[in-house]
């Protein structure tokens, strides 16, 4: 079982976008995929059309009172089903801390999946915490939405910093330039520049897109209502990319 | 991904039985059909239905819309599917493409061939129930077989739970359930179009043989002699199309085990058939020795090449090649031995056993029960006074006469086992089980060690071996010398297991069964 995570310290740079559309494709190729969304907006959640709620919430789930396999929803599409958002995912952080070893729980509890699924794809809150550190221990690769501007560039390598210090096998990170907007000259420069600059980024880039926007209006992944566009090539590309 | 699932099938005489159901659903739920589309559904399972014992379904499923796919579905309704080209079946493991199908039947299935068990055409459609998010909580499946097709089911209807929306699969099922046309069954397309196809899961191991303490010797002894017979005919057909090596293995077996409940319990019969057939019985075994054997080496050769210390594995694939190609000589000389005259009229001496008038030869055993406990004593005294005669000095031979004498130990207990306590025959058969391992480990190792330095000869001989493969056959020698030394020392200790107190107490209350 292979363990993806969307994670970015930043909010709004496409995390959840990308963990749907992977999540989605990785199905399409009959890898028998899960999405957790561990983010308690719920967000990917809502685009799958799955209520986000959890029987007996984060907690149940932590202190393993109530299962996990039982709260898994079956989405729309073939061998994706979703693990859906809750409320009270805001408190995990205290949760996780209760527990002894917080930072290896996550990890304990997707264990038993590995004999179900073949990826799991966490979608993350941003923030830094206990939580994003479980994931840390818990992912395989984590994938790094970038927004494109310097700054960006400056945390993902305080974050690379920060893995690399981890006291166990450390996750790979597969960053990425995402809502590029073409349009934009700085955008523009930015990705040409830092692509040919740094061999640490991802060669694909997801754009600014309006089929990215409707996601949350179709209810659906970009590849199921606007496959012929340049956001669903995209992520196949990226995809692509992350196989390789 | 489904969870549960629920099946109904339409009235004969209700012609819009679905289609009602369909109408009866919408007033209540939000529900969305498509077009419907021709399929053929063939069914696969290998020809002992593992598949089916480990609770699996597995389905080639062709449509106009998708392709071909196969459609795995395992015992707690998950399903995997994998897009396939054209597989001609029966196939063995490896014709199937990697994907997740192949990947969750390979350990299961093993070397055993997947065979189409059953066939249906239909035309589908396929139905979403989707809750006020328009989301799909339960899919359902209505499909009607033409009246022309080779398989003919009523109209069926197939709800699955969406995972995680059981409750919403159960409104659905209620409310179908008071649709007038349409009642439901508990069983699934698939095992109507197995009984259709007239398949019963099982079907593969013969009915038990219906014995009694005190139903006669001689009927008995027919009974099993008849039912190796059974097994015979239905593997004849795998065995000449070598569909997988497990039905000539299951053919030898039913030989073996008729050979030797012959020559144990024979007397009882009358002895004219019995002496046709026994001689036909041999000639069956010889023929097909060889091609099993080789079968041995080669299903074997996988686990050997991996415990090669200097050798590479692929350095032996000149043998493999060797193996298999005396393989297709020694399998051609045994299709046309089955296709013989000979062959037809030993089925014919096996067929008539049993049915003459000619009265049974005259002696004291005339019921089962006392057959059973005056062979078993026997054999077992047999087996227990040249077990304790085999030292650390006895020759090889000594273990090879003990193995034969264990074997035929074994085939008497498994006969007449409808006469004995299962929880004391299960114990008696371990005590046995062990020691046979032992012996078996014993004797093909050095069989098979002989025939590795044979073959190396006549592939050196032939030009057919580069020393690296002849280097690679040596140290394979070299390994079955120590599994036989392993053997020979285990020996002692798994001979002292079954010539134990407790163990002869156990075959005791055995025999004692058998008598009644």
């Amino acid at each position: 079982m292979r363990v993806l995570a969307t994670y970015n310290i930043k909010g709004g740079v496409g995390k959840t976008s990308t963990a749907v559309n992977l999540a989605y494709l990785s199905a399409r190729d009959g890898s028998r995929t899960l999405l957790w969304d561990l983010d308690p907006q719920g967000a990917a959640s809502f685009i799958f059309r799955i209520k986000p709620r959890v029987k007996g919430g984060g907690k149940g789930l932590v202190r393993r009172t109530s299962s996990l396999e039982d709260a898994i929803k079956g989405t729309d599409f073939d061998d994706l089903d979703l693990l859906p958002a809750d409320f009270s995912y805001r408190n995990l952080d205290l949760l996780l801390d209760a527990q002894r070893k917080p930072v290896r729980r996550l990890r304990q509890l997707l264990r038993p999946l590995a004999e179900d699924y073949d990826t799991v794809i966490l979608d993350c809150p941003p923030g830094i915490s206990l939580v994003s550190e479980s994931v840390m221990y818990a992912a395989d690769t984590l994938l790094i939405p970038l927004i494109p501007a310097r700054l960006s560039l400056r945390t993902f390598d305080q974050l690379t910093d920060f893995v690399k210090a981890l006291d166990d096998r450390p996750p790979s990170l597969a960053a990425f330039f995402s809502m590029v907007d073409r349009r934009k000259r700085l955008h523009r420069d930015v990705v040409t520049a830092l692509t040919a600059e740094r061999d640490d980024l991802l060669r694909t880039a997801i754009p600014n897109a309006t089929a990215i926007e409707q996601m949350a209006e179709q209810r659906a992944p970009v590849g199921v209502f606007a496959p012929r566009s340049v956001a669903a090539a995209c992520y196949e590309a990226l995809w692509a990319e992350l196989q390789t | 991904m489904p969870d549960a699932t629920a099946y109904f099938v339409a009235d004969d005489a209700d012609t819009v039985g679905l289609a009602s159901a369909l109408d009866a659903l919408a007033q209540r739920f939000s529900v969305e059909q498509s077009v419907a589309r021709s399929l053929l559904r063939t069914w696969l399972d290998t020809d002992d239905w593992l598949l089916h014992k480990a609770g699996m379904v597995l389905e080639q499923r062709e449509s106009t819309t998708d392709g071909l796919r196969l459609i795995l579905r395992r015992a707690e309704g998950r399903e995997h599917t994998q897009p396939v080209e054209v597989i001609t079946w029966p196939a063995r493991i490896d014709a199937l493409p990697p994907g997740p199908v192949r990947a969750q039947i390979e350990g299961v299935v093993g070397i055993r061939a997947l065979l189409p068990v059953a066939s249906l055409r239909a035309l589908r459609r396929d139905v979403r129930v989707m809750n006020e998010d328009r989301k799909t909580v339960v899919r359902m499946a209505i499909e009607s077989s033409p009246k022309s097709g080779a398989t003919q089911l009523p109209d069926h209807l197939t709800v699955s739970a969406v995972r995680g929306y059981q409750a919403q699969a159960d409104r659905v099922t209620a409310r179908l359930a008071t649709v007038t046309g349409i009642f439901a069954v508990a069983t699934s397309p698939y095992e109507q179009a197995l009984q259709a196809n007239g398949r019963v899961f099982g079907d593969d191991v013969p009915t038990p043989v219906e014995m009694s303490a005190s139903m006669p010797a001689r009927n008995a002894v027919t009974a099993v002699i008849h039912s190796f017979l059974s097994t015979v005919e239905r593997t004849l057909g795998g065995v000449i199309s070598d569909i997988d090596t497990e039905f000539l293995h299951d053919f030898r077996v039913a030989i073996r085990r008729s050979r030797s409940t012959l020559k144990l319990s024979g007397d009882v019969l009358a002895s004219g058939p019995a002496e046709q057939l026994s001689p036909d019985l041999k000639w069956l075994g010889d023929l097909t020795s060889p091609t099993r054997d080789l079968d041995v080496y080669i299903l074997g050769l996988p686990d050997m090449a991996d415990g090669l210390q200097s050798a590479a594995p692929a350095d032996l694939d000149p043998f493999r090649d060797y193996l298999l190609s005396r393989r297709r000589t020694e399998f051609r000389l045994l299709v046309r031995a089955l296709r013989s005259a000979r062959f037809r009229r030993a089925l014919d001496h096996w067929r008539a056993l049993g049915l003459e008038t000619e009265p049974s030869n005259p002696g004291k055993l005339t019921s089962a029960g006392e057959l059973a406990a005056d062979r078993l004593s026997r054999a077992h005294r047999r087996v227990t006074k040249r077990g304790s005669a085999i030292g650390a000095d006895s020759a090889p031979e000594e273990l090879h006469d003990l193995r034969k004498r264990c074997k035929e130990l074994r085939y008497l207990l498994e006969i007449f086992r409808p006469l004995h306590d299962p929880a004391t025959h299960r114990a008696v058969l371990r005590d046995l089980k062990a020691l046979q391992e032992v012996l078996g480990e014993f004797q093909d190792s050095e069989v098979q060690g002989l025939a590795v330095r044979e073959f190396a000869l006549t592939m050196l001989s032939t030009g057919s071996a580069p020393a690296r493969t002849v280097l690679a056959m040596g140290e394979l020698a070299a390994q079955l010398s120590a599994h036989q030394r392993h053997a020979r020392t285990a020996f002692a200790g798994s001979f002292a297991v079954f010539n134990s107190a407790d163990s002869k107490r156990r075959f005791r209350e055995v025999t004692r069964g058998s008598s009644g």
